[in-house]
């Protein structure tokens, strides 16, 4: 198992290298960012010092070594547009698609499996019928449209109703979460400190034994990022409402597509499971209907359909772009599209090696679970 | 004489097709004793199995048990509701497939689907189950059943997969198994083995049995009494010494005239010309009659017209033909 992990791991990196080597030379063939960034009045001096500052008047190989070195040692640069390192843009806005991420494939699998279910076990019933018509319409759905339908109904239409639900953005304005380690004590903010300047004595009484040039420190920010969990954790239930209310719309549209597939798989895969001989067999020893799917049919049922759902995660990280767009969320879409536009290279390269990088883990983790969830395959 | 174990009355299983009825099983009648081995024979499609599964009320959709009574110890298995009939199911009557490897669940190993028996019946779970299984294990003959106990059915053999899924349906001993065709799926020195072990249990626990097969080596091999099927009637009854030295329909007769006998060269098998018909639009009369030699021989034409009976001709000797029948017109 350790082995299997280690080599997994071990063969990851050059397809990482591989993604990179390929972003790297794509995003050149963009074109000149000067023109994007600056506008387009930007004087031809003008631009040739941005394209000095920013390094890109050196010969293309010259700039990827560098670039390869940068990344090798932690450094993703910085955004050419918005001037501040990528890896802070990382810890401040991947925290958005994971949460919206990981809330469309929850509700994808608590409804699509169901539903797949119950299909399965009235097998010709209205309600398959109607699970397979709506799959069939969930999956052809453009996430875009469904989006801005439901904005629509929900922002507009429901207005004023208990079932408005909010657009746009991921919180409020006006609300601030605290993050959990601030909350807790294991941080203090230098703005609650009321030293006075330069006074590092102060500062240093004052400080928890988390500051901010710790090490671990970003760490820290970038799950205090997750809004959904930190405000869990922390018991701020105002904001947790707000955050959850801000996340359904854009998790509803998200989930349609995986949630489609996800109750046909399960439909289709537990109609073929309930004609195997091994179901008969356990009917036959006596057991109970419930039992007889719940134990011996389910769980033969939901292997293909775990594999499925760690591909629809993959689905998940591109339907993102689209949801972040239509709902203005500042994920790592939004960002990367943003970017695309503006032809900043820093954040182009980082952000896609990291959504690689998720798919990768994810079909680690799948891989890894299928071994869990059926012994044939089991991985000694 | 004792009131037999089992006894099925006029058994209809009908299949609703898109094509139209099928009936697999269309009026069977049999009986068996307490602690004797009922064998079934007949070809594929002659509803064999349907009747088996009639038995155990495992019927698959679109199929339905229109009609009969199957009385066991007296009491009508078909009148009793979903929970009372589980609790027969596994305890009181067991059953065996055909295939071995894929009645066994893929996820679960095989000791932990011995012991969901005694889970299910008589509430014993954790350790104690598991000693129960390795027991069970240990009897069908599995060496190092410990060991085994703890292996999944994809890493077994067919042989040791039917040895676990008879330890399945024993573990409670139940008053009936019934085995589908439960060596066809094996080779020949695996199913001599199955055979041997699914007898000598029978002896020690008093179990009847009722074997299903299309292999009449086995019939002679292990059962007391045999029903023949054709077309989803029983066509003739009788025991396994009468069956082979005095076969009285002309089904029957040819399935033997079939068997090849080691030593005897021939140049071609006896074969039984034409094939079964379909269940859906069978002919009128006896079902038998296309293919029936002795009627074209003894140029009999109310076969065509109008079907036989199951009729006594001796004690422990049913034969459903116009040959043998009295109300026979033209006999």
């Amino acid at each position: 198992m350790t082995q299997y992990l280690f080599r997994r791991i071990l063969l990851s990196i050059p397809v990482l290298f591989g993604i990179l080597t390929v972003t790297f030379f794509m995003t050149r063939m963009l074109g000149d960012p000067c023109k994007a960034i600056l506008g387009e009045k930007a004087t031809q001096e003008v631009c040739d010092r941005f394209i000095k500052d920013q390094g890109l008047d050196q010969p293309i190989y010259t700039q990827f070594v560098i670039y390869v070195k940068q990344i090798v040692s932690g450094n993703f640069g910085e955004s050419i547009r918005l001037s501040r390192p990528v890896t802070t843009l990382l810890l401040e806005r991947l925290p958005t698609t994971i949460e919206l991420a990981m809330s469309a494939l929850i509700l994808a699998v608590i409804i699509g499996v169901p539903l797949g279910i119950a299909a399965a076990l009235w097998h010709n019933s209205p309600v398959d019928i109607l699970t397979t018509v709506g799959a069939n319409i969930g999956v052809s759905m453009p996430v875009f449209w469904l989006g801005l339908l439901l904005a629509f109904t929900f922002a507009i239409a429901l207005k004023d109703t208990p079932f408005q639900l909010p657009p746009a953005a991921r919180i409020s304005p006006g609300l601030q979460p605290v993050p959990f380690y601030e909350k807790w004590g294991w941080y203090v903010n230098p703005k609650d400190m009321d030293c006075p300047r330069n006074d590092t004595a102060c500062v240093d009484e004052k400080s928890s034994w988390l500051r901010e040039d710790s090490a671990l420190f970003p760490l820290f920010q970038f799950i205090g990022y997750h809004y959904i969990f930190n405000s869990f954790i922390t018991g701020d239930w105002k904001i947790f409402v707000d955050v959850v209310k801000h996340m359904i719309l854009p998790a509803f549209t998200l989930a349609t597509i995986p949630l489609s597939v996800v109750a046909r798989m399960t439909r289709s895969s537990l109609l073929e499971v309930l004609g195997k001989d091994y179901v008969r067999t356990a009917r036959a020893k006596g057991a109970r209907e419930l039992r007889v799917v719940s134990r011996h049919a389910l769980r033969n049922a939901l292997l293909p359909v775990a594999t499925i759902i760690g591909l629809q995660l993959g689905a998940l990280l591109s339907g993102a772009v689209l949801t972040e767009t239509t709902f203005n969320l500042a994920g790592v879409g939004l960002t990367l599209t943003d970017a695309i536009k503006n032809r900043d290279f820093p954040i182009i390269q980082a952000f896609t090696v990291v959504i690689a990088l998720g798919y990768m883990v994810v079909n680690l983790l799948v891989d890894v679970s299928y071994g869990f969830l059926d012994p044939r395959i089991r991985l000694d | 004489m004792p009131a037999p174990l089992l006894e099925v009355q006029n058994l209809q299983t009908y299949f609703y097709t898109r094509d139209g009825v099928a009936k697999a099983v269309d009026g069977v009648s049999f009986h068996v004793n307490k602690g004797e081995v009922l064998g079934i024979v007949g070809e594929s499609g002659c509803g064999k199995s349907i009747t088996s599964l009639s038995i155990m009320r495992l019927i698959p959709k679109p199929g339905k048990i229109e009609n009969g009574k199957i009385l066991f110890n007296g009491v009508n298995l078909l009148d009793l509701n979903k929970a009372e009939i589980t609790k027969m199911r596994g305890q009181k009557i067991s059953m065996i497939f055909q295939q071995p490897t894929g009645s066994l669940n893929p996820v679960y190993m095989a000791g932990a689907q011995i012991s969901e028996v005694f889970e299910l019946h008589k509430n014993i779970k954790g350790k104690l189950g598991h000693e129960k299984a390795v027991e069970m294990l240990r009897k069908v003959g599995i060496p190092d059943p410990e060991r085994r106990a703890k292996a999944y059915p994809h890493e077994m053999s067919g042989g040791m997969a039917q040895r676990v899924m008879i330890a399945m349906a024993l573990s409670l001993q139940p008053e009936l198994l019934i085995a589908d065709e439960p060596t066809t799926a094996l080779d020949v020195t695996i199913q001599a083995q199955i055979l041997d072990l699914m007898r000598g249990l029978q002896r020690e626990l008093g179990s009847a049995i009722i074997l299903i097969t299309h292999d009449l080596g086995v019939v002679a091999e292990m059962c007391d009494r045999v029903a023949v099927m054709y077309a989803g009637q029983v066509v003739e009854e009788t025991d396994v010494r009468t069956l082979f030295r005095n076969p009285k329909h002309p089904y029957t007769q040819g399935l033997i005239g079939s068997i090849p006998i080691l030593g005897q060269v021939k140049d071609e098998l006896e074969v039984i010309p034409g094939v079964v018909p379909n269940l859906i639009n069978l002919p009128q009369g006896c079902r038998f009659a296309p293919r029936c030699k002795a009627r074209t021989e003894q140029n009999l034409t109310i076969c065509s017209e109008q079907a036989p009976q199951l009729i006594q001709i001796e004690t422990n000797h049913k034969v459903r033909c116009w040959l043998y029948d009295s109300a026979n017109p033209t006999a």
